[in-house]
């Protein structure tokens, strides 16, 4: 029996945030922008559905002048994102089987 | 990059390699600066000591050591605001903790050379201890130019344990050049 993809990990750009935030401790939101190539308004929607969902931390300041706002990965975004990853590996050995 | 939800299982783990394969690239990208940075300070700073002590005799040159936090320290932080959109790793933290500890280290065996044994703090203790720090940093980020040039600088020290007076500035310039060339070719082999 196959375990159902996380909706909210299987889309294209959130998939890709968590991908970021998986592997550092924390990001700025101009970071994930460049590193995604996405607009700054689709990725804050996608960045509050996450954070909606307890898988990211938003913390919103200042660098100096300037505002910045820093994303975290949570402990249940990373378990999320590795049962996501785990779903997929069944679906592809399936394929492989086939 | 879209909201797209009608991903394939192929795509799905197509954007999560390609994501994380960038997000190294952009972390790794300014991994060398650093080490040239404090390569070159020490190079510079080491080099001027010597020629003074050489030339005049007097040790009280050595007060200049205190040049390299002096430049070392903005210098570092300017770079590092140039890059604040840069992300924080736990291997950043793990190798400034390293480092805070060859720091903290040298601090103490200087406050105790200069109060209780004037022969706690001898060159190559202090030089290994650098080459050491170097050493483990390289191990940590995974990178061969700058292990290859802690264990450089660890033999370097072990090397010169028969000088003394401003010879001994030359064993931190080669330690100051060894470490900036450790440092650019780990820049360019991440380019």
């Amino acid at each position: 029996m196959f375990r159902k993809l996380n909706p909210l990990l299987h889309s294209e750009l959130r998939l890709a945030v968590m991908s970021i935030l998986i592997g550092v401790e924390e990001a700025d939101f101009v970071y994930i922008r460049k590193q995604t190539g996405a607009t700054a308004g689709n990725l804050s929607v996608q960045i509050d559905k996450l954070s909606e969902a307890g898988y990211i931390t938003v913390e919103k300041g200042f660098k100096g002048k300037k505002p910045c706002t820093t994303c975290r990965a949570t402990d249940t975004g990373v378990k999320a994102f590795n049962e996501y990853v785990d779903a997929l590996k069944d679906y592809l050995s399936l394929q492989d089987w086939r | 990059m879209e909201t797209n939800n009608n991903l394939s299982a192929e795509q799905s783990l197509k954007i999560i390699s390609e994501t994380m394969a960038r997000n190294c690239r952009a972390i790794e990208k300014n991994q060398g600066t650093y080490y040239i940075l404090w390569g070159v300070i020490l190079t510079l700073v080491s080099a001027i000591i010597y020629l003074l002590w050489n030339g005049t005799g007097n040790p009280i040159w050595n007060y200049l050591w205190f040049l390299i936090p002096a430049i070392g320290v903005p210098a570092a932080i300017f770079i590092s605001k140039r890059n604040d959109c840069a992300p924080k790793t736990y291997l950043h933290k793990t190798v400034g903790l390293i480092w805070c500890a060859f720091g903290i280290t040298a601090v103490c065996l200087t406050i105790l050379t200069c109060t209780v044994n004037p022969f706690v703090l001898d060159t190559y203790l202090i030089t290994s201890l650098f080459g050491f720090t170097i050493l483990s940093t390289g191990i940590v980020i995974k990178s061969w130019p700058i292990i290859t040039s802690g264990a450089l600088v660890v033999l370097l020290g072990a090397l010169y344990t028969n000088y003394g007076g401003a010879q001994i500035c030359l064993i931190w310039l080669f330690s100051g050049v060894i470490m900036t060339i450790g440092g650019a070719i780990a820049k360019l082999i991440r380019r």
